[in-house]
């Protein structure tokens, strides 16, 4: 399964952002808490040097706590700040005020010198080991113990967690929205090259025009290159046919010259015939050859033109009896096809109404449902129902049962079908037969 | 009736100069453009015969350059090329017909006779005056209602005369459409041949169809005169 350039884009780019935020947040919050940790620390250190410059001396010199501190907190009962002194091996214990209605003790041995942080039933608890000298210069024990509650902090850090995860989820909106923004105008050069793709398919240009960022440009020179060798590749195809049919032509003419004689009997009837069959193979061949088709970069040609031309030069031809042709065409009639094939195509329909012809020959055309439909009209007999197939599909067999029809239509149907259209025989109102053909507009 | 042919290929050439000398035509045959110019400006031409696809000077080219030079005579184009846009520019080039290769000699014969017929403003391939009559397809000759027997040169003469009816044709001018260019110009053979028509035509002398208008030519009686 392959994705779209933009989906991958779009993908990577949500990956990497919403990594890149997640470790960010993680990191920040990971920074605030140990900040807050810190603070804490200062703060409950602070709180025990308080206690240390508040303790007095007892007539022994022992270390003694007032009952009333100079810090509020300490004297007011649940105020969040706590603080406890035990010592003398457990014959000292002093505990603050607000210690009030709490029994349990905070106080955990620690060694003197030694300072440690702890964390019990939602208090952050800090000890510190001294040792006191007493009057008698013996070195005694104690342990200060500072507690605050830890849910004012809790509270703190999930406030700020709110606040770090809401602007982050904004940043990500709007780095979402900026590479959106970035995708469609970086991918831009794509856009327009599958649009020039498309146009190509369509038949709406010939080649990849119009600026190409440079990533691209070998892409649609390549491209470019390819429809002109496959064009050149065409051309050449289409020319040594044309050479070949035209060339053979005069060596047959000479050979059907020299059959023709009244001396020459069968044979000479046996070679003129073979010498048709020929003629008629190679012509055919030659001109579906020639015929280019619905190709890119046609561009619409006027109908009317085309038909004025060739209906001259048949009456020129045809004038025993004279042909008249009325051209009955809207204005601004066109084709997007290739010249010679609308000339082949005409040519053909227009010759073979004018052969049959008595005086007239009509061309009338409409426009029904996004098609032309152009009909040819003659005066003459008609076409019997029973031959229009096999006049259409001559040229696929040229075989000599029938004499002097021409593949004119088989070549008229194969261009048709070139362009996705359609031909039909049908009965005119001028009371000969109507070749209608049908073309996409 | 004389007739250029241009045409490169050197079998074909000969073979259409057969066939149309058996048809009576004089015949003048060039191999390239430049050369068919030059026949077809210096000598006066009933018709060209010219293949499109010619070495030096085009088809095309040609006719145009003829055209340009007021040369009026019928030009039928002779060629491989079945296109078409070959076609119209051939015609559009001053030619007024085409016929492609290989083409029967029996459709060719037809198409110039048909040519020649129009260029003298005769609709119709039977030319009949003054009780006689002549068709220019069958090449058959009626005087009052009697088949009469031509040579191909009697006919020639009498189908010119005929096509130009009404209208003073000199010697010169009979001599140059009915031989080519080798012809020996001061021979008597023109009146030779004018006098055995004549006499093949009215052996009475009652009619006198053709008449001679001294140091001027001959003239085809259209109307009968009230004598």
């Amino acid at each position: 399964m392959t994705f779209s350039i933009t989906r991958r884009l779009l993908v990577s780019h949500l990956l990497v952002l919403s990594a890149f935020l997640g470790l960010a947040g993680a990191a920040l919050d990971r920074a605030f808490r140990s900040s807050v940790e810190t603070a804490t620390r200062e703060e409950l250190q602070a709180h025990v040097y308080t206690l240390l410059s508040a303790a007095e001396t007892d007539t022994a010199g022992r270390m003694r706590l007032p009952t009333q501190l100079a810090t509020p907190a300490f004297n007011q009962p649940d105020s969040g700040l706590y603080a406890e002194v035990a010592g003398e091996s457990g014959r000292y214990r002093w505990r603050s005020a607000s210690l009030l209605g709490r029994d349990r003790p905070l106080v955990a041995p620690v060694n003197p010198g030694i300072t440690r942080f702890r964390v019990l039933d939602g208090l952050i608890l800090f000890d510190h080991g001294i040792l006191w000298e007493d009057d008698a210069g013996r070195p005694i024990p104690y342990v200060l113990t500072v507690a605050r509650d830890r849910e004012p902090l809790e509270r703190e850090q999930s406030a700020f967690r709110t606040t770090l995860w809401r602007w982050l989820g904004g940043v990500a909106l709007m780095l979402l929205a900026v590479s959106l923004a970035l995708l469609r105008w970086g991918l831009r050069p794509l856009h327009t090259m599958s649009d020039a793709v498309r146009r190509l398919e369509a038949g709406e240009s010939a080649r990849i025009d119009g600026p190409v960022p440079r990533e691209l440009r070998g892409l649609s020179n390549n491209l470019n290159a390819l429809i002109e060798l496959n064009q050149q590749r065409q051309n050449r195809v289409r020319n040594s046919l044309a050479d070949l049919a035209h060339s053979m032509k005069t060596p047959l003419a000479v050979l059907r010259s020299a059959a023709d004689r009244t001396d020459a009997g069968n044979l000479g009837r046996l070679i003129d015939e073979q010498i048709g069959r020929i003629d008629q193979i190679v012509s055919y061949q030659r001109q579906r050859a020639a015929v280019a088709g619905a190709s890119a970069g046609l561009q619409p040609i006027p109908l009317a033109p085309i038909l004025e031309r060739l209906c001259t030069s048949l009456a020129k031809v045809h004038q025993d009896p004279p042909v008249r042709c009325e051209i009955g065409l809207p204005a601004g009639v066109t084709l997007r096809a290739d010249e010679g094939d609308l000339f082949e195509l005409f040519g053909n329909l227009l010759e073979n109404a004018f052969r049959h012809a008595r005086r007239q020959v009509a061309i009338g055309c409409e426009r029904v449902d996004g098609h032309w439909v152009i009909d040819v009209d003659d005066d003459g007999d008609g076409i019997a129902p029973g031959d229009a197939t096999r006049l259409l599909r001559r040229g696929e067999r040229a075989d000599e049962r029938h004499p002097g029809e021409g593949i004119g239509l088989a070549v008229v149907n194969e261009i048709v079908r070139q362009y996705g259209g359609e031909i039909g025989i049908q009965e005119a109102d001028l009371g000969g037969a109507r070749l209608r053909v049908t073309l996409p507009v | 009736m004389r007739i250029l042919v241009v045409e490169d290929e050197t079998r074909l050439r000969a073979q259409l100069r057969e066939r149309l000398e058996e048809r009576g035509y004089s015949v003048d045959t060039a191999a390239d453009g430049d050369e068919g110019l030059f026949l077809g400006r210096e000598y006066p031409m009933d018709l060209a015969i010219i293949d499109l696809g010619l070495p030096g000077l085009s088809g095309i080219e040609l006719i145009r350059r003829l055209r340009a030079l007021d040369r009026v005579y019928p030009i039928l184009i002779l060629t491989a090329r079945d296109a078409w846009q070959d076609k119209v520019e051939g015609l559009e080039s001053g030619a007024d017909d085409y016929l492609t290769k290989p083409f029967h000699h029996a459709e060719l014969l037809a198409r110039i006779n048909a040519l020649l017929r129009r260029a003298a403003g005769h609709g119709t391939s039977v030319l009949r005056f003054n009780g006689i009559e002549i068709d220019t397809s069958s090449q058959a000759v009626r005087s009052q209602g009697e088949t009469i027997t031509l040579t191909g040169h009697e006919y020639r003469i009498l189908e010119y005369l005929m096509l130009h009816a009404g209208k003073v044709v000199s010697k010169t001018e009979l001599t140059e459409h009915i031989y080519d260019q080798d012809f020996d110009r001061d021979s008597n053979v023109v009146e030779v041949l004018i006098g055995r028509i004549r006499r093949k035509l009215d052996p009475g002398g009652s009619q006198k169809p053709i008449e001679t208008l001294r140091g001027r030519g001959y003239r085809f009686v259209r109307d009968p005169g009230p004598a």
